[in-house]
């Protein structure tokens, strides 16, 4: 066979994949995913107790025409003050878990890392809670300086902390022992879980009901506030991912072998955790714990367009994002007028669909 | 009868002399343990080298502080620059390793796996799919791209592995500066054909300029093809020198504690190793 035939299989991306090369069609699945998630957001503009003509509505806000009728300015505070909000706010914490879980998952070099599963999660909700509940004393200068960024600041800390001792339990002489690292942040996971409650056990009336909102999970409380505190810092890691894709492919050869061919693996580990822990704090201090999105996302991402990050990591950002902006979307219309937690709704469906995913699978090769 | 130990030669540093991997009091402790101690060795580049020796007399580990996997004290200098002053990114262009065994974390393509040899993985232009087609023509796996990694055996495996080395350094030498394969156990789960077209593929980097250093099990592969032989036994350097100066009755018996009995291929002269046994019952 002649190069020119290989370099340039003929009859595009399924048989530039059938010969191993699945960057044509991952490029193409991108794509795809990228007019998913514009159409998710419009839709769930459009969708809600009001019928509001989203674009004509969202266009002459955006040319700065003032609204003329009633109606007009009614569905315009609706839109842009109530769901606009949210479904940013749902993009970017879809996102943020969704690629949080994939550079975890890389850097550990298994598919069962999730922050929300290895207690990543939880810890920055304990560094959330602990500001709720302790932020009126002690620490009020502090939260009074650091005004909105407070909370993220501190689910981020929080995170930090949480996955650099994960990483420092799990590893001996330079070697990560994957079973050890996920018991740890199981038991890290618990000891966060037992902390928080601790800290809902002295809670006041007003604080127990801000407590209430990180165990379920829930976009309602979405404004332009929390999308300008979370904003910033998940934007700067979804900036900063891409540059980490290189080290990961190499990555899964093992660490030795990375070294081998270029790669600082010290340094990727920790810029990865950094940005996890960021990201994931970010996510946790404006939409409390949810679930399930962090594994699901790049899982499913794997299975079609295979482990290469340079695709996987905006791929999961995508994917990530969509699929929380429909579960929002679900979770707010439901039971309306009333609304469901959305870390129900990712869990009620991501759950079994994972376990559909597992038993699905031929061999124990194909995960 | 002693060991015989070639004296190390004094090292000059002369230009054509740099492209040499130079190897000074290597010491290298486990948890706690010695596991080698007191190897030096200085073996030129155009030089296929064979470690050889029993389980767990250090070869692998010798191979490892080489490529800086583990840390070690004394020297090793490639191309008369210390490991410890090289980069990352400075000793993957210099010298490429295949590990005993990979196994991957998430199921990559034959393809795929043979990509990230190429330096700086972030593009992939039709050049560089070429050399990884060519690669694995060369380790006899043409049109095995579209396959998952995962699905192939152990030998093919790890001709996969060595194809995606030789994308990695490609060229034995670089501007006048030898580039080393290091390969550990390169042939282990092979069958014999393919043990033998990828002593021929290491042989042949060395016949080009390059260095190559190798762990090695089978004697007789060793003696058909590496240049020089390197002796290991409890974490030492037993002998140092070409085959058929080391392989010798006395001194290969004693470095694996079994009667050997080292014989010449009748038609080049070859040494061959023939261990002496009976099917008498293990020692309890």
């Amino acid at each position: 066979m002649s190069e020119t035939v290989l370099e340039r299989p003929a009859g595009g991306w399924r048989a530039a994949a059938r010969a191993g090369d699945r960057g044509p069609m991952a490029r193409a699945v991108i794509a795809a995913l990228a007019v998913a998630l514009a159409g998710t957001a419009l839709f769930s503009l459009a969708t809600g107790a009001l019928d509001i003509p989203v674009l004509s509505a969202l266009g002459s806000w955006v040319e700065g025409r003032d609204a003329l009728t009633a109606t007009d300015l009614r569905d315009r505070i609706v839109l842009t003050e109530v769901r606009l909000p949210r479904v940013l706010l749902g993009a970017l914490v879809g996102a943020a878990l969704a690629v949080s879980g994939a550079v975890m998952q890389g850097i550990f070099r298994n598919p069962l890392a999730d922050p929300g599963i290895v207690g990543v999660s939880a810890g920055a909700g304990l560094a959330a809670a602990g500001l709720i509940v302790l932020g009126g004393g002690a620490l009020a200068p502090v939260v009074a300086l650091a005004g909105i960024y407070a909370l993220p600041v501190a689910a981020f800390f929080g995170g930090l902390v949480t996955t650099f001792a994960l990483y420092r339990i799990g590893t001996r002489g330079g070697m990560t022992s994957i079973p050890t690292m996920l018991l740890a942040g199981i038991a890290l996971g618990a000891l966060a879980g037992a902390l928080t409650g601790l800290l809902v056990y002295v809670a006041d009336d007003r604080q127990l009901r801000d407590l209430t909102f990180w165990g379920l999970g829930s976009l309602a409380g979405a404004n332009w506030d929390k999308i300008l505190a979370a904003g910033p810092v998940i934007a700067l890691v979804l900036a900063a991912v891409p540059f980490l894709a290189g080290g990961l492919n190499a990555l899964v050869l093992g660490e030795a072998a990375a070294s081998h061919i270029g790669v600082r693996v010290q340094r990727l580990k920790t810029v990865a955790i950094v940005a996890v822990a960021a990201a994931t704090g970010a996510a946790v201090a404006v939409s409390g714990g949810i679930g399930f999105v962090g594994i699901v996302v790049p899982h499913l991402l794997r299975l079609t367009i295979g482990p290469d990050h340079r695709y996987l990591l905006p791929a999961c950002a995508l994917l990530g994002a969509s699929l929380l902006i429909l579960a929002d979307t679900v979770s707010r219309t439901i039971v309306a007028p009333a609304e469901l937690p959305i870390g129900i709704v990712t869990a009620l469906a991501g759950a079994p669909f994972f376990l559909w995913i597992l038993l699905r699978r031929k061999g124990l090769t194909s995960l | 009868m002693k060991p015989e130990t070639l004296a190390m030669p004094e090292t000059v540093e002369t230009t054509e002399d740099r492209s040499r991997l130079e190897v000074r009091d290597l010491a290298v402790t486990l948890s706690g343990t010695r596991i080698v101690s007191g190897v030096g060795f200085s073996v030129p580049a155009g030089t296929l080298t064979a470690i050889v020796g029993p389980n767990g007399s250090g070869k692998s580990t010798v191979m490892r502080a080489v490529t800086g996997e583990v840390a070690h004290a004394g020297l090793v200098r490639i191309n008369g620059a210390p490991l410890s002053a090289l980069t990352p990114a400075e000793l993957a262009a210099l010298r490429g390793v295949l590990p005993q065994h990979t196994s991957l974390s998430f199921p990559l393509s034959v393809m795929e796996v043979v990509r990230l040899g190429l330096l700086s993985p972030a593009g992939s232009g039709p050049g560089r799919d070429a050399r990884v087609h060519a690669a694995l023509r060369r380790v006899d796996l043409a049109g095995f791209e579209g396959r998952a990694y995962q699905s192939l055996s152990g030998g093919e495996q790890q001709r996969v592995q060595l194809a995606r080395v030789l994308c990695q350094v490609w060229e034995p030498s670089c501007e006048g500066t030898a580039r080393w394969l290091f390969l550990d156990e390169p042939v282990s789960s092979l069958d014999i054909r393919h043990q033998i077209l990828i002593m021929r593929i290491a042989a042949d980097f060395a016949a080009r300029g390059g260095g190559v250093v190798a762990v090695m099990h089978d004697l007789n592969l060793t003696a058909m093809f590496a240049d020089r032989l390197l002796v290991m036994k409890s974490g030492r350097l037993l002998a140092d020198g070409p085959p058929d100066a080391v392989l010798r009755d006395e001194l290969i018996s004693e470095a694996f504690d079994h009667p050997l009995r080292v014989g010449a291929l009748p038609a080049r002269g070859m040494p061959f190793v023939l261990p002496q046994a009976t099917r008498e019952a293990p020692p309890v």
